[in-house]
């Protein structure tokens, strides 16, 4: 489920960094508001135990032994805010530290198995035994609640791996980064997930909830709390599995357009932009140097665009350092 | 201490019947957990060693190789990658990482990946001008230029990026990695979280590797997958419960000490020419590469 570095163009890449920021900024609040000071050896813990739940093999009919991803467990224990940051942290640290999963997709990564994941598992959960709550259907509400989780993580796998070569390819059209469409993505990732690992996914989380809540000082997240907040959740869920339609439009994007754009499409331009659209255009537009059009020219301002966005980085970094060196 | 009733419910006990053989999962745990202490071991053994990345203040090595992986990222002609493999090469052989350490951390991925572009080297993927045709039946498959481009272009990003980062892992404490991403515009709280869940990480793992020697020692038989799967599921709650009773202990430790939720960092020393020096180079790659994108 971890997709490495290099599968995802660097415009996915980017989009899921920054779905992911407001995401985590909200958890890390609320889970301050929760627990108090408190929260940090907390997080560090749920942290450790989701990457432990991770490494376990789970044995399964025939010998054989599957991976969890445990990401419903984890929201259904800890809620799902909590879910969210412990998951993430986890990914970080695989990714960082062990290699496992991309540093540049962990954006799409934390999107998949730590948001989609806890949310899609807990309000599953919530759904299902809101109007009762017996063993039996806690039970098949975790199950149906991990498979329907596991499952949706991979349809979002399958779906940013698929887009790639619609939206990241040479000008002939070869695919840049994943080179599989759609058509192939899809079925590729979700025949496993619905008929093998969907199901250790859903018999994994009832069993291990199940003795979890055998043990009820530990189920400290309290579930009816939740509920009047789902439809937002709900919506939120929905707005940002759009987001990443954006990556599917071709063109310009709306408002955006240059002063031939503008021309073609309204027929005219206004007087102000026309005189304004003059006013800057960057020191170097396009990465080149005015005045210099040949190729050598171009080399040239290529060469020079670099060594001043080089000197900026320089710049701010020795600039953040004195900030930093200064708190 | 309460004992839950799962844990009072005798099973009875197993003989060996069937032949002794012990169940395939507690092997492949243990096998896992070692594999990881292993690795964590090696890490840390090659990042002291001397070498050019190694001199660098881990705040300007981080940021450096991030420049790095961001440009493999976003190149897509020869010239960049080759320019970035000669790189990696350059720096891996300044920094004293071995070849074995380095292909360690590399096969798994260029393996997978390999493996997984396979398919697109075909026409029935990857349309256009044949290498090589086969005749299966009546139909006609081959292997493409454009297939084999595509393939090749996965797999030498693949491999260069992963190459990067397992550069960045194998010249860098655990310890600096962690001091490195304080000095960056991450959250501190975040760090700290990651650092903390970083040390409890191998807490928890002594304990899997406890419980499953364990298991391991008194083990004589398969057993029924009824009784092994409930005690994976009862091994994960212990955890769970031994973890939460740990963070608690933790917090109420840190409140005695005066944390009262507000994070300090200890003050860094500012960092020299030479990681400046560092920081330009690998920018100015990163901007040439973004030009050309």
């Amino acid at each position: 489920m971890h997709i490495p570095d290099g599968y995802l163009g660097p415009k996915t890449c980017g989009i899921f960094y920054l779905s992911m920021v407001p995401v985590w900024y909200l958890a890390s609040v609320r889970i301050k508001k929760t627990l108090g000071f408190r929260y940090l050896p907390f997080l560090a813990l749920a942290s450790a135990f989701t990457f432990i739940i991770m490494m376990f093999n789970f044995p399964i009919p025939g010998g054989a032994t599957g991976h969890m991803v445990g990401g419903t467990v984890v929201s259904i224990v800890l809620g799902p805010w909590a879910g969210v940051v412990a998951m993430s942290l986890t990914l970080s640290l695989q990714a960082l530290l062990f290699g496992d999963g991309g540093i540049t997709s962990l954006g799409a990564n934390s999107f998949n198995m730590a948001f989609l994941m806890s949310f899609t598992g807990y309000y599953t959960y919530l759904l299902i035994t809101s109007r009762s709550a017996s063993p039996l259907r806690q039970t098949i509400a975790c199950a149906i609640a991990g498979y329907l989780s596991v499952n949706i993580t991979a349809l979002a796998v399958a779906f940013e791996l698929g887009i790639q070569p619609m939206i990241a390819h040479a000008s002939d059209g070869t695919p840049l980064y994943a080179p599989y469409p759609l058509s192939i993505t899809i079925p590729a990732m979700m025949i496993p997930h619905l008929l093998f690992l969907g199901p250790v996914e859903a018999f994994g989380t009832a069993l291990v909830v199940s003795y979890i809540r055998k043990r009820e000082d530990l189920v400290f997240h309290r579930h009816k709390e939740d509920l009047h907040l789902a439809p937002l959740y709900r919506v939120l869920i929905f707005l940002v599995l759009l987001t990443p339609l954006g990556l599917l439009a071709q063109g310009v994007p709306w408002g955006e357009w240059d002063i031939e754009g503008l021309k073609s499409l309204t027929g005219y331009v206004p007087s102000g932009m026309e005189r304004l659209n003059s006013l800057w255009s960057g020191i170097m537009p396009d990465y080149t140097i005015p005045g210099l059009h040949s190729d050598t020219g171009s080399a040239i301002g290529y060469v020079i665009s670099a060594l001043v966005g080089s000197v900026t980085v320089i710049g701010l970094v020795y600039l953040w350092g004195k900030v930093w060196h200064q708190r | 201490m309460n004992l839950p009733e799962w844990l009072k419910v005798s099973v009875p006990a197993l003989t060996p019947e069937r032949g002794v053989k012990e169940p395939g999962f507690i092997k492949k745990n243990l096998e896992e957990i070692a594999s990881l202490m292993r690795w964590m071991m090696d890490t840390e053994e090659s990042a002291g060693r001397r070498g050019l990345l190694q001199t660098f203040d881990p705040r300007a090595r981080i940021l450096g190789i991030l420049f790095l992986v961001v440009a493999t990222a976003v190149t897509g002609n020869t010239i960049g990658f080759v320019s970035i493999m000669i790189i990696i090469l350059l720096l891996s052989y300044l920094s004293s990482v071995g070849i074995t350490d380095m292909v360690g951390r590399v096969l798994p991925s260029f393996v997978f990946t390999g493996v997984m572009v396979l398919p697109a080297l075909l026409s029935i993927v990857t349309p256009g001008t044949h290498i090589l045709t086969i005749m299966i039946g009546t139909k006609e498959i081959g292997i493409t230029y454009e297939g084999l481009r595509t393939a090749g272009t996965l797999l030498v990003r693949v491999t260069m990026m992963v190459s990067l980062v397992a550069l960045l892992l194998l010249t860098t404490r655990q310890a600096d990695l962690f001091t490195g991403l304080r000095g960056l515009p991450v959250p501190a709280f975040l760090v700290t979280a990651l650092f903390m869940a970083f040390r409890y990480i191998f807490i928890l793992l002594r304990m899997a590797e406890d419980v499953n020697l364990a298991r391991r020692s008194r083990t004589i038989d398969h057993g029924l997958l009824r009784d092994t799967q409930g005690w994976f599921a009862s091994r994960i709650a212990f955890f769970v419960e031994r973890s939460m009773k740990m963070a608690e202990d933790i917090s109420m430790a840190m409140c005695s000490r005066g944390f009262t939720g507000e994070i300090k960092g200890m003050d860094m020393d500012g960092m020299k020419r030479r990681d400046y020096l560092w920081l330009g180079g690998t920018s100015f790659v990163f901007f040439i590469i973004l030009g050309l994108y």
